[in-house]
């Protein structure tokens, strides 16, 4: 009795680690392509919520000063820092906001409070203008801000925010 | 103890390559809605952006109000779009196009705030109200264009003569 012994050719075989190739390649082109989506997504993620915790926290202490001390801010450059008085019923204090390593930071009376941006975040350019103002009652800051994530990856991804705060304490 | 056995056969070479072909699609066509997705996020930093430059503009028009009332704002036209630029460090009123970027356009409308006799923010239908003529209604709007058409994103507030300048 002949017995029917199975088996595949080579060339099925072949034809099948063709096809196997093939569909490894595709899934390793599709895993590749995730990854970089993932990463510009996170990129942008983390430029954005810079840019929020960035932006409301430095409108709401430039609303809330009551004059610039001039000497120890650096206007009109892209490495600003901005230094504010305060002064309220409760005392009198003053806020520095600063770039360090590419990060913000937020003192308070020469003690420092913590950054505010995330870390993944790079501030590329910080530049404080004050408001010229007629009227010498009312004046306030424009800011403009420049993030990018820190291996500035993707390249043209650098984003640029801006914001105008009037400092009500000179109301 | 009877076992049955019943005739095991193996799936074939070709029949495993199809369920594969098939799992591997239906993978890339996840992975295409993924990048579907990150396409919508990408979009997400405008909005931010146009936000950040509509409040701006309120802050940009209270310096105008500020500095004053009857030279910067009095005498626009309600209903007029006017555009908002930074310039000498100070802003200004523009009534042609301007951009901000090259991405972004921002304008505002000003329109009549009516009031009752009791001094109460009314409809200009009701009778008996008057135009209140230290106050603006400020519509701030910022606009931006992509591949799937123009997006504006609009500030409704009020403009008062805080200083009567």
């Amino acid at each position: 009795m002949k017995v029917k012994r199975g088996g595949y050719t080579l060339v099925e075989l072949l034809i099948a680690l063709f096809i196997s190739t093939l569909l490894a390649i595709a899934v390793s082109q599709a895993t590749t392509s995730l990854y970089s989506t993932y990463k510009n997504v996170y990129a942008l993620r983390e430029i954005e919520s810079g840019a929020i915790s960035i932006l409301d926290r430095l409108t709401r202490e430039i609303k809330n000063s009551t004059s610039i001390d001039l000497s120890n801010s650096v206007l009109d450059s892209d490495s600003g820092r901005v230094s504010l008085n305060v002064a309220s019923s409760t005392g009198s204090y003053n806020t520095k906001i600063y770039l360090s390593n590419s990060r913000l930071y937020i003192s308070r009376d020469g003690i420092e409070l913590g950054p505010l941006s995330p870390s993944d975040v790079k501030v590329t350019l910080v530049n404080y203008s004050l408001i010229n103002s007629n009227n010498n009652t009312a004046t306030g800051l424009r800011v403009e801000l420049v993030l990018e994530s820190p291996d500035n990856s993707p390249t043209d991804w650098s984003k640029t925010f801006y914001a105008t705060a009037i400092m009500r304490g000179t109301y | 103890m009877i076992y049955l056995y019943q005739k095991n056969k193996g799936s074939l070479l070709i029949e495993v390559l199809v369920a594969t072909s098939i799992i591997v699609t239906a993978v890339i066509a996840s992975v295409g809605v993924f990048g579907t997705m990150a396409h919508l996020s990408y979009k997400n930093t405008a909005k931010i952006q146009a936000a950040f430059l509509a409040d701006e503009g309120i802050e940009a028009t209270k310096t105008l109000r500020n500095a004053s009332w009857n030279t910067n704002i009095k005498n626009l036209t309600i209903g007029t779009k006017y555009y908002l630029y930074w310039n000498n460090h100070s802003w200004n009123i523009n009534a042609s196009t301007t951009m901000v970027d090259n991405q972004f356009v921002r304008y505002f409308t000003l329109y009549n705030v009516y009031r009752d006799a009791s001094f109460n923010i009314v409809a200009s239908t009701t009778s008996g109200s008057s135009i209140d003529q230290d106050m603006r209604g400020l519509i701030m709007n910022v606009q931006w264009s992509d591949e799937a058409g123009t997006s504006t994103k609009s500030i409704d507030t009020y403009l008062y003569n805080l200083f009567s300048n």
